[in-house]
């Protein structure tokens, strides 16, 4: 089938301007600013039901309509930081097909009267930042970009502005403070930042899979689009498939279309070296790790926003990470916590102590030190995190630990017991 | 301190932004690519020009992992030691380079030539194991026989 947003894996120089163009490229805008009002183009998104790809799958075109009228300058910002463990489609998008994520950002500022958008991007993607740097100057010679785009009066400028590593800068609040050249801290929300974004003025933040999307719904109508996926999840979507498999990588196909074990047997090639899948973090290290051994019809269930929910789980970003049965789940959980506790923001008690001690607990069991009672304590301690932290990342940072204590918790005993990892010795 | 041309090019830097102010990661990034880490004197230069105080500047130059506010080796790597990586064998291939540098994560090399540093996933994970050289140059697909390559370039370069 003919992919809609990784589109370089059919036409492999469709980063070029020209060739981009000649495939379509930069019609959807042209229609958008010669003949449609800015409302008919958020409407059109509203319509075509596309959700955020960010994790958290809020529809885009409604985010849009929240900006408050008359208050002007706005600011589109793309949420480029993508540093969930697992997560890579992003950066094929920047890299290889740039000029699809800058046409949808252009319709995007276009529809919500912004002038100035800006892309942050992680400090780790110098490969990419420069990708962007040559799509957007190519956009501005072919009269994209700039000034009385088109024979218009409508004018926009794109800026790249590139972070320093922080997985927190992902969060979108904190992405507007170190936009602003300051701490990547999250704000208190509500004010969203529909209303005091960046420089305090109204902001729509998208992911970058997200405005990808975009030119789709416009070129080929949003009735096209509504079609694909399922009714609450349309449109295609990347899946990044990561650990012992056989064929590590981005997918790209229709919500709805493809199951775990689809994606893992036959698109990924099945488990490495000929042994047996354990288990599987879908949304990367912010994941309630899913146990097919357990309940083998998770594997079968086609990949929406929702299907996963029923299994204890959750699709998130699509960064599925697989394990085979030569994984210590304790280890696991010791990883996630670490980078959890690495990258806490330190802003509120509750995440910045708790990951903390969650680490260490993880540490103690994993080495053989542990107590039957810390498998208790570390359930405890997520339960001091979970709801009582500014932002999301309080929570994520519990769910692979206290989802792995509850369907492996033999494996935590024995830990205990055996005085350390038997796998591991 | 800074060089005039780093002082023009922040300043080049600041009018991009509706606030100065957000000039201040990219001007952190221009001048350790300049010096190779950011002395004291260049955080003061840089909140001199964008207008705010050392203190404030500072705070950014440590928040951020990748601003190096201690001079370090001469090239610095950035190897992903997180959970996709792992799964592929970064562990023993992040304890190789420990052993080969003689220094563990965290620190430079005797002679100098390379700082290590454990990273957290670096977004390349479908070719893992990974690692970013001088925050320019990424590695995928990680071999023991490759490390030692690259190790051995970097050493003499
Ligand atoms: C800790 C944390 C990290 C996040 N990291 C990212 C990220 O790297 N990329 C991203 O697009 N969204 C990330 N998000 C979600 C954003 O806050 C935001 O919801 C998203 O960018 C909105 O865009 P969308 O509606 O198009 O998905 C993160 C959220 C949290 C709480
Ligand atoms: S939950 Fe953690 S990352 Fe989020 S604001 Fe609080 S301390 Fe920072
Ligand atoms: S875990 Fe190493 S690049 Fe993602």
């Amino acid at each position: 089938m003919e992919h809609l947003i990784l589109r370089d894996l059919d036409i492999s120089d469709i980063d070029r301007i020209e060739v981009y163009e000649k495939h379509g490229g930069y019609s959807a805008f042209r229609k958008a600013v010669k003949e449609m009002a800015p409302d008919q183009v958020t409407d059109a998104v509203k319509v075509s039901g596309l959700r955020g790809r960010g994790g958290a799958g809020f529809p885009a075109g409604v985010k849009w309509s929240f900006l408050p009228k008359g208050v002007f300058p706005r600011y589109l910002v793309a949420n480029a930081d993508e540093s969930e463990p697992g997560t890579f489609k992003d950066r094929q998008i920047m890299e290889r097909n740039p000029h699809q994520f800058i046409e949808g950002m252009a319709i995007a500022s276009y529809a919500i009267q912004c002038h100035h958008a800006f892309i942050y991007i992680r400090g780790e993607f110098p490969h990419a930042a420069q990708c962007l740097e040559r799509a957007i100057a190519q956009a501005e010679a072919r009269g994209y970009l700039g000034e009385k785009i088109l024979g218009t009066d409508y004018a926009l400028r794109i800026t790249v502005h590139r972070g320093a590593g922080a997985y927190i800068c992902g969060e979108e609040t904190a992405l507007l403070e170190s936009m602003e050249g300051k701490l990547g801290q999250p704000r208190v929300k509500p004010p969203f930042p529909a209303v005091v974004g960046l420089y305090n003025k109204p902001t729509v933040i998208n992911n970058v899979e997200t405005l990808a999307n975009v030119p789709l719904i416009i070129e080929r109508g949003a009735d096209w689009y509504a079609k694909i996926g399922t009714a609450k999840s349309t449109g295609p979507k990347i899946f990044c498939l990561s650990g012992h498999v056989n064929r590590p990588g981005n997918y790209e196909a229709p919500f709805g279309s493809i199951s775990l074990r689809d994606l893992i047997f036959d698109l990924g090639g099945g488990i490495r070296g000929g042994k047996k899948l354990k288990a599987i973090l879908p949304a990367g290290a912010s994941s309630f790790v899913i146990n097919p051994a357990a309940n083998e019809a998770v594997l079968d269930a086609k990949l929406d926003f929702e299907s996963l929910t029923p299994f204890g789980s959750a699709l998130g970003s699509a960064s599925v990470i697989v394990m085979d049965d030569a994984t210590c789940m304790v280890w696991m959980a010791k990883k996630t916590s670490h980078f959890f506790e690495h990258e806490s923001c330190g802003k509120c008690t509750p995440c910045r102590e708790g990951t903390y001690w969650m680490a260490r607990l993880l540490d103690r069991i994993d080495s053989g030190a542990g107590t039957l009672a810390d498998i208790d304590l570390l359930a405890n301690v997520a339960n001091q995190i979970l709801g009582k932290t500014l932002c999301p990342l309080g929570d994520f940072s519990t769910a692979p630990v206290t989802s792995s204590v509850k369907a492996f918790r033999e494996e935590y005993e024995r830990h205990v017991k055996e005085r350390g990892c038997w796998a591991r010795k | 301190m800074l060089s005039d041309n780093a002082k023009s090019d922040i300043q080049k830097l600041m009018a991009q932004y509706p606030d100065a102010r957000s000039a201040v990661m990219p001007a952190l990034h221009l001048v350790q690519r300049e010096l190779g880490w950011l002395p004291d004197d260049a955080i003061q230069a840089i909140a001199e020009l964008v207008g705010l105080s050392k203190t404030e500047v500072n705070g950014v130059a440590t928040f951020y992992t990748m601003y190096a506010r201690a001079p370090h080796g001469k090239h610095t790597i950035m190897f992903c030691n997180d959970l996709p990586c792992a799964l592929r064998g970064s562990e023993k291939m992040l304890e190789h380079l420990e052993h080969k540098l003689g220094c563990p994560a965290g620190h430079t090399s005797a002679d100098g030539a390379i700082t290590l540093k454990e990273a957290e996933c670096l977004g390349g994970c479908d070719h893992a194991p990974v690692m970013l050289v001088d925050g320019v140059e990424h590695w995928h697909d990680l071999t023991i026989e490759k490390l030692d390559e690259i190790v051995e370039r970097l050493r003499n370069t």
